[in-house]
């Protein structure tokens, strides 16, 4: 366990550096020059140059990098377009000229509706995914395994900007059924956060819960064949109970595998969710840096999106030993 | 106790072809503390018989007519057989108030019933332990989740202390009762599962081939647990086996089956000492037992009393002045074990301050020597993990040796060069265990047969065709064979498609891991006889992998024992057999029935 726990934690950092590198490497390989991008249009070859020596462009490419994860691990000044100097705080990931403000801070400040929007739509997509999977193996062959089936195909094919603009239409404009779309932040007011939040989470779990409805079906089938379920029925357990305990904890590891890398991409934002439905997560936030070509923030927001990745990949490995002890962490 | 009357077990095919009925007709009385054995062949429809007691089939797929009564310790005798007792799946036949006191008719009856018998009255042993049994939950857990399911009242330590108490009848530490199946070994789990069966005192225990996956001195050992355990609860058992080694010490009664059908019931001592029906003799006939003559040929269905011998290369003698084979010196294969943080006082110790990795090998082979001549069989046996089938991997070239010299026909072969690795790849040829797995099922059998004639011979495409067909009828298969699936041939005939393969190009050595030990006894004789009639024909080398000491004292000329990686003992059969050296080959003889 120790030895998992280190040997994935170097792995993490060995990602996060190559990650951090890679983006750091574009920031710089982009046609875009990040001084003239700072300074504004109006500003003169002069000006550019004296703002290039304020945001320290002028050093070389390995220090500015080593700056960089200096920042993320101490914190460190930045020198602003006005050659003002800023304090940020340890874990600095720049300072975006566009927003004038940290990277970090930016990133912060979208996260809560990110953290919210992942959350539900796990919730729908886990009821939805691996729910109907479940009563479809149950029912292998029936009408209601085909029905689940075909329900699954839809989902699996239809695309999150479609059905996220028929739904609203639909449930919000048409009837009146939900509210309009929106991130209140549920301190505030719960009910108002779970009301905006729900048609997101609805489209968005159910338009990735076909995977996992497929996926769990599959899995299940196999795995009720397996003799020790047969052993389970041979003890006195019921068809149901002896498929809850021990065929679906036979078939979750891939399942388990699957859901941690969803997660961790969720929570590096869900672009065209967020875009459809107005939110303003993450991903949005680095849409519109990429747009605005502020490098600082696109690379923040790529570091935070792999760290999530990282973490909850490991967090998957150690829930599958978890539910089978078989599986040695390596 | 268990009366089984007139039953039938059909099976519907997939996509609507004809139904297949494993079981017809059969009829049996099991009475309490009685212990039957159920011997057939694979495809006999005993392991069926089995699960149909406890329902356990797939309704959707299987039909079960006939009647399978399981009495209540009460009932002694005199238990009247209701006139045409037919039940049909789906029709329920409570006890009724007639009914003998605790009878319970199960074909047909209610889950609810069911599910209450199965665990409670009647309980199961399966084959493979570690399959069985949860891989999720640790044993202890496994005993008591038996015991709570059929004392609803009881409490989770009440049902942890007799888990742990039964655990300890049959020789597994309390300290242990918290770890998973996968960390004992194969007898272990094999107790394990018997005491999970025991657990609420069952009256029936059906056990379905409980020591197939044994080694032969763990095997005894559980069945003689077995047969312990039995006499001390009173307990009927139905002992479901393909093996008459294993009802022969075991059973009171037995009834051998073919095709699901009755061939003939008696009790054990007299069916083995007369069998009255030609299939019966076959059957105990082609039991290899270790009183056979070495080279003779051995009893088939077909041909119940064979009076051929083959020569083999003991009788012939061996010229010392030969040149070996193949000469194997001080083999040694490590594996790289799991690797793990190295221990504080480890790291001192070497003075190192970095944590560090540690992987300990394991030894699969450590110093084996081996010697084969041109035409002489040798025999490598041992145990699951003795690193026999690691040796003979090493000769095949699949293995690359960590240590140690590998020689043939005089040169180096231990890291061959292409030229040498061409011929070894043509003169050293493989016969694998598992005849199902061996064959790729996408490729007929003339395709399958062509490739090693197409790297090894100059033939062209049709000459090769007409070797291949040869090579067909050589194994006793014809050559309207060639343009079929493996699945379309049987267990036996796929085993001789591989000994062809074997053959094509016309090899000096074949080395034949465990060729016979997946096949039923009828079938494996079959395939003993082919083997020493194409020895005596080809004048091959064979190393003959195995765990069957009844099996290789018949075949081979010179037997190697593997114990742990080593060799343990390596010299001719007879001596080997009449004075065995060490004192673990002699465990292993005695083990062997």
């Amino acid at each position: 366990m120790l030895s998992f726990a280190l040997r994935r934690a170097l792995q993490a950092l060995a990602v996060l550096a190559a990650v951090s590198a890679a983006a750091f490497a574009l920031f710089y390989a982009a046609p875009a020059d990040p001084a003239r991008a700072a300074c504004g249009p109006r500003c003169d070859s002069g000006q550019v140059a004296a703002v290039r020596q304020s945001m320290g462009l002028d050093q070389p490419l390995l220090a500015q990098y080593a700056d960089y994860l200096g920042g993320i691990l101490a914190g460190r000044d930045i020198g602003d377009v006005d050659g003002s100097v800023i304090h940020c705080d340890a874990p600095c990931l720049g300072y975006s000229y566009r927003l004038h403000q940290p990277v970090t801070e930016a990133l912060t400040d979208h996260l809560p509706v990110t953290l919210s929007l992942t959350a539900g739509a796990l919730a729908v997509l886990l009821v939805l995914g691996p729910g109907t999977g479940f009563l479809a193996a149950l029912r292998h062959g029936r009408r209601t395994d085909r029905l689940l089936s075909g329900f699954t195909l839809v989902g699996a094919s239809v695309q999150i900007y479609f059905l996220g603009y028929v739904a609203q239409w639909a449930l919000v404009y048409s009837t009146g059924l939900l509210p309009l779309p929106g991130y209140t932040p549920p301190a505030e007011d719960p009910a108002a956060w779970a009301g905006g939040m729900l048609l997101p989470w609805l489209v968005l779990g159910f338009v990735n819960s076909a995977v996992f409805a497929r996926l769990s079906r599959s899995q299940l089938l196999e795995t009720m064949n397996e003799e020790y379920v047969r052993t389970a029925r041979g003890k006195g357990l019921g068809r149901l109970r002896a498929h809850l305990k021990y065929t679906a904890r036979g078939a979750a590891g891939p399942l388990v595998q699957l859901l941690g890398l969803e997660a961790g991409a969720l929570l590096g934002g869900a672009v065209i969710t967020e875009t459809v439905f107005g939110l303003n997560g993450v991903g949005r936030f680095a849409a519109e840096a990429v747009e605005g070509q502020d490098l600082p923030a696109v690379v923040g927001a790529v570091l935070l999106a792999a760290c999530f990745v990282v973490l909850f990949v490991a967090l998957a490995d150690l829930a599958v030993a978890w539910l089978d002890p078989r599986v040695r962490l390596s | 106790m268990l009366s089984v009357r007139d039953l039938t077990v059909t099976f519907a095919a997939p996509r609507g072809g004809e139904p297949v009925t494993a079981v017809s007709g059969l009829s049996f009385d099991l009475a309490p503390g009685e212990v039957l054995g159920l011997v057939g062949e694979s495809g006999s429809g005993k392991s069926t018989v089995g699960l149909a007691v406890l329902g356990l089939q797939d309704p959707r797929t299987t039909t079960v007519t006939g009647s399978i009564r399981l009495g209540g310790r009460e009932l002694v005798g005199g238990a009247a057989e209701p006139a045409g007792a037919q039940e049909l799946v789906g029709t329920q036949e409570l006890v009724g108030a007639q009914a003998l006191v605790g009878t319970q008719e199960l074909v047909g009856a209610q889950e609810s019933v069911l599910r209450r018998v199965r665990g409670g009255r009647a309980a199961l042993v399966f084959q493979d332990a570690l399959t069985s049994l949860s891989p999720f939950h640790g044993v202890g857990a496994q005993l008591a989740e038996m015991y709570r399911l059929h004392h609803p009242g009881a409490g989770r330590a009440e049902a942890r202390r007799r888990a742990v108490a039964m655990l300890e009848r049959v020789g597994i530490p309390a300290a242990r009762a918290g770890d998973h199946p996968h960390r004992f070994s194969g007898g272990m789990r094999q107790r394990v599962m018997i005491a999970m069966a025991l657990m609420n005192d069952p009256q029936l225990l059906i056990a379905d081939e409980p020591t197939t996956a044994l080694d032969a001195r763990v095997q005894r050992q559980v069945l003689d647990l077995l047969r312990e355990l039995q006499r001390e609860h009173g307990t009927a058992v139905l002992l479901v086996s393909h093996d008459l080694g294993v009802v022969a010490g075991t059973t009171d009664r037995t009834l051998v089956l073919r095709g699901g059908r009755e061939v003939e019931s008696a009790p054990t001592g007299d069916l083995l000492a007369a069998p009255r029906e030609p299939y019966t003799r076959a059957l105990v006939g082609a039991a290899l037992g270790l009183d056979s003559v070495p080279g003779s040929e051995l009893p088939t269905v077909d041909d119940p009393s064979p009076t051929r011998t083959f020569r083999t290369r003991g009788d012939a003698g061996l010229r010392p002045s030969e040149r070996w084979l193949v000469e194997v010196d001080d083999l040694a294969v490590h594996f790289p074990g799991r690797r793990r943080l190295a221990s504080p006082r480890d790291l001192r110790a070497e003075g190192l301050r970095l944590p560090t990795l540690r992987a300990e090998s394991v030894r699969a082979v450590d110093g084996v020597s081996l010697r084969i001549a041109p035409g002489e069989t040798v025999g490598l046996v041992g145990e699951s993990g003795s690193g026999k089938s690691t040796t003979a991997r090493v000769l095949a070239g699949l293995q690359h040796p960590s240590g140690g010299r590998v020689r043939y026909d005089g040169q180096d072969a231990t890291r061959p060069d292409r030229e040498l690795r061409r011929r070894l790849s043509r003169e050293v040829q493989l016969v694998f265990q598992d005849p199902y797995a061996s064959l790729n099922p996408r490729r007929t059998i003339a395709r399958t047969l062509d490739t090693p004639l197409r790297l090894h011979t100059p033939l062209g495409a049709a000459q090769r065709r007409e070797r291949a067909a040869e090579l067909l009828e050589q194994v006793g298969l014809s050559a309207d064979h060639l343009d079929r699936y493996p699945h379309e041939f049987s267990g036996g005939q796929r085993q001789r498609i591989g000994i062809a393969r074997a053959l094509a190009p016309q090899p000096r050595l074949i080395i034949a891991d465990e060729p016979v030990s997946a096949l039923d006894v009828s079938v494996q004789a079959q395939v003993l006889n082919l083997l020493m009639e194409l020895r005596e024909r080809l004048d091959v080398a064979f190393l003959f992998v195995s765990h069957d000491l009844a099996v290789v004292r018949h075949f081979c000329d010179r037997v190697a024992v593997m114990h742990r990686g080593r060799l343990v003992e390596s010299t001719d059969r007879d001596r080997l057999f009449a004075a065995p050296h060490t004192d673990y080959t002699r465990e292993l003889l005695a083990a062997a029935h």
